[in-house]
Formats: C-alpha cells, structure tokens, sequence
C-alpha cells in the first residue's frame, strides 16, 4: 500500500511539474509568450513548375492525306487538350479535338499528336480555330522526388487561326 | 543466433524498404506511391498476428519459415510482377519473417536485453532501404546466404534448441489469465499505439540519424531493464522523457526518440507474459498496434502528454502483471 501510495504521488507530482512547465497558457508577465507548438494537420507543400511560355503549331504531314501534326510546346509538366472549329454554312462547328494527354516528366519540353482535318464537303477555303489548353500538375516534394499530387486549378488557353485551301486537289494549311 | 537473427531483421527490413523505394523512385504519381506503401504497411503490421497464431500452432513450421521468407522477398523485388504482386509478396515476407524470428527470440530468452537487440536493428534496415542508399540486391544476398544458413542450423539441430516450449517458459513468470491480465495487456497495447504517434516528424532532414536513434533506445532499454529492473527503467525513461523536454532542437528531439523507443523491449516482454504460450501471436500484436501511428499521420499527441501516458500505461502494467504472478 505504501508502496503504491508512493508511485502516485511520484506520478502526480511529476505530472504537476510538466503541466505546469509545458502548460499553453498566456504568461501573465509577458502576454507574447506562447510555448512553441508543431501544428497537428501539417498542409503538404506543392507546386507547380512552370518552365516556358506554351505555344503550339499545326503543320501537314506531307505523305499521309487530311493528317495534321499539332505540336505543344508546353509550360512544364502538365494536362493538354486540343480542339479545332471550322466555319460551317455560317456556324463555327468542332470539326477535331483530343486529350487530356499527360506529361509528367519534367524534363519533356513539347508534345506532338497527329490530328485527321477534313475540309468539309465542296468547299475550297475553310477557316480553322485551333485551341490548346494547357493544365499544369501540381507536385509534391517527397524522397523520391517531385511526385504529381494533382492538376492546378488554373487552366491556361491558346488559340491560333489557320486557313486551309484545296490547291490542285491538294490541301494547303496556312497561319493567319 | 541472437546475432543471426539481428542481422536479418535488418536484411529483412532493408530488403522490402529497398524494392517499395525502387518503385516510388520511378511512380511519377503519389497517390499509387501512398496507396502500395500503406497496403504494404497494412500487410506487413497488420497480418502478424495472425502469422504469429499459425506458427504457434504449427511449430514445426518455423523451420521452413525462412526459406519462406526468402522466397517471398527475393519475389517480391523482381518488378516484373508487377507493384500489387510485389507488395502482397513483400508485406507477406516480412510479417512471417518478424513472427518466426521474433517468437523464437522471445522464447528463447527470459531477459529485455536480447529482445531489445532484435528489434533495434530493423530501423536501420529500413532507413537504408527507403532512402536508396542500399539497393534491394545486396541486401537480398546477405539475406539468402543467412537464411539458408539458419534453415540448416534448424533442420538439423535439437527441436527444443529452437523450439523450445518448457525450459524457457518455466523461467518466465506464469501469469493467470484473468481481468488483471487483459487490462494489463490493453494497457501494453495502448503504451505502444502510443509510440506509433511519436513518430519520427523530425526525421526528415536526417536520415541516418534518427533510425540509429531508434535502435539505440531500443536495445538500450533491454539493457537497462535487465540491469536496474522493470521499476527503476520506467521511471528512468520517464525522467530522460522529462530532462530531453527542458532542452530544445535536435538534441531534445534526439533524446526524446531515445526514451519513447526504450520501451519498447518491455512492452514486448510483458506482452509475451501476457500468454507465453503464443509468442507470435503476442509479438504480432504488438507490431499491429504500430498501425494507428502510420496511417494517421495527421495525429499528435504532445510530447509532456505521451512521456506521461506511456509511463502510467508501463507502471500499471507491470504492477498488474506482477500482482498477478503465479
């Protein structure tokens, strides 16, 4: 019994003296101490490397008939999507479009797809708006290097027109 | 053997850390990276009690246990098979590797101090393999050569050498099973989820250090404990808890770590006490209540807090177990 009594004042006391050592009350002299805590839900730190200013371009592929290659220079790593208009009996119509395509490799400063353009049926002239969306991923700093923790919440867009001609039953792309 | 079985706790650990880094190495999403670490973590904490309760009943099983263990982790680093079959391949390795090797060590010796020496090694293993200093290879060699080693030394030698059920225990305190025991059990348990929230947040800048703090205080409080007795260590780390909380940065962190680790040998022990006759099943549990600690990362429990809960959990314990001592 006094064996156990002992323990518990031993325990109170030195509970006693962390409380009162550690306790997170304002001290009455100085009002601006707080004892140091770590806090409890740390925010991950992310970022999002951007790298360069996007653009992109369309060229013909020469030996394969209605194909285009869109070519992204892209911000860094990062989501991008594509889709082409054309002017249609007065109305702009989504004639082409692709994506989400990923680049998560840091090191990768352009991406390229080969799109099918048809020019619609008995015109020779036909406007295209081409646009590409850019969304950059959003990393995590780990151990093991930059990791993607999701896509940032800002979307940045580019359009270019271009104009596309039948010229001796061969179609020429031109940037406006 | 104690020896052996030190050196493949950290061959063990190295090996899984070294193959879950290789693939977090070329993952360039996290979330897949989190989601394998925590299935592997769920596999290799969570399934070895059950392992401990197998092998505790089969325990003729033991001998193959090894081979086993290599089998499966030598698998378990080829990345042909893909990061799920890994994973299971490497959780399962480990789990059956701790149980086998943790229960023979708790049979086989009555003191903290062996106990406290096996476990403190894994940490280092593990911080090795993470951090890509060591590759899963060189590890997976030593491993293999030891492995096949101890399989041979237990194929062929006395069954009570390595499984040994009546010397061993009949120096150990019988405990009965009743209340006071399954309280003192709960509050073992407690002190070790405990544990699991001291966590290692400072870790990050030091890679090295903190793993070698880890196994410092791990066989540290074997040795103390066999040399100044179950009372006088508890209260020893609670005053080393109370000392390191007066100091500030690194060294108060490294302090700190040594004492919440130094319990460790004794949870282990007086859990083993709990029911001496499943020692893996108990070193299971054990291991299984370091889940809570890994996979709610966000949760701390401040530093005054746990030195005292962890020293009230360790009193309590070992004055039910002794009040309870046939």
């Amino acid at each position: 019994m006094r064996a156990l009594l002992g323990l518990f004042t031993v325990v109170l006391s030195l509970f006693t003296i962390f409380s009162t050592a550690h306790a997170d009350v304002i001290d009455p002299g100085n009002p601006y101490r707080r004892p140091p805590r770590p806090p409890v839900e740390p925010i991950p730190v992310t970022r999002v490397y951007k790298m360069r200013a996007p653009d992109f371009t369309l060229t013909k592929i020469e030996d394969k008939e209605n194909t285009y290659l869109l070519r992204a220079t892209l911000p860094g790593p990062c989501e991008w999507e594509y889709k082409v208009y054309a002017a249609i009996d007065g109305a702009t119509k989504e004639i082409a479009k692709g994506g989400r395509y990923s680049v998560q490799d840091l090191e990768k400063e352009s991406d390229s797809r080969e799109i099918v353009i048809q020019i619609p049926e008995g015109k020779d002239k036909t406007e295209l708006l081409v646009g590409v969306e850019f969304t950059l991923y959003r990393f995590q700093e780990t151990r093991y290097g930059p990791k993607v923790y999701g896509t940032d919440s800002r979307t940045q867009a580019l359009e270019h027109v271009y104009q596309l001609d039948a010229v001796d039953g061969k179609q020429v792309l031109k940037k406006l | 053997m104690l020896a052996i079985f030190t050196a493949l706790h950290f061959l063990v650990d190295g090996i899984c850390a070294a193959a879950m880094a290789a693939y977090a190495v070329q993952e360039p999403l996290l979330a897949p990276i989190v989601y394998y670490f925590g299935l592997y973590n769920g596999i290799a904490f969570g399934t070895q009690w059950l392992t401990g309760w197998l092998l505790d009943k089969k325990e003729q099983w033991i001998r193959y246990a090894f081979l086993f263990v290599l089998v499966t982790l030598g698998a378990g680093t080829q990345s042909a098979l893909g990061i799920k079959a890994q994973t299971v391949l490497l959780g399962l390795g480990n789990s059956v590797f701790h149980v086998a090797a943790g229960s023979l060590v708790l049979r086989h010796y009555t003191t903290y101090k062996e106990l406290g020496i096996f476990v403190s090694s894994g940490a280092v293993g593990l911080a090795l393999g993470l951090n890509c200093i060591v590759g899963p290879y060189p590890f997976l060699l030593a491993c293999a050569v030891l492995s096949v080693f101890i399989t041979y030394c237990m194929w062929h030698a006395d069954t009570v050498v390595f499984v040994q059920t009546d010397a061993g225990s009949s120096k150990e305190p019988g405990v009965s099973l009743n209340l006071f025991t399954g309280t003192g059990l709960v509050l073992l348990l407690g002190c070790i989820v405990l544990r699991g929230f001291s966590g290692g947040n400072a870790a990050s800048p030091y890679v090295m250090l903190f793993p070698c703090v880890f196994a410092a205080g791990k066989a540290l409080g074997g040795i103390v404990c066999d040399r100044a007795g179950y009372r006088k260590t508890i209260l020893f780390i609670f005053l080393l808890c109370f000392a390191a909380l007066q100091l500030s940065g690194l060294a108060a962190s490294v302090l700190l770590v040594l004492a919440f680790n130094m319990t460790m040998p004794l949870t282990l022990r007086l859990i083993h006490w709990c029911n001496p006759r499943y020692p893996g099943m108990m070193f299971g549990l054990a291991a299984g209540c370091l889940l809570p600690g890994v996979f709610f990362k966000g949760f701390s429990i401040p530093p005054q807090a746990m030195a005292v809960l962890q020293f009230l959990c360790l009193a309590a314990a070992g004055w039910l177990l002794r009040k309870n001592t046939i």
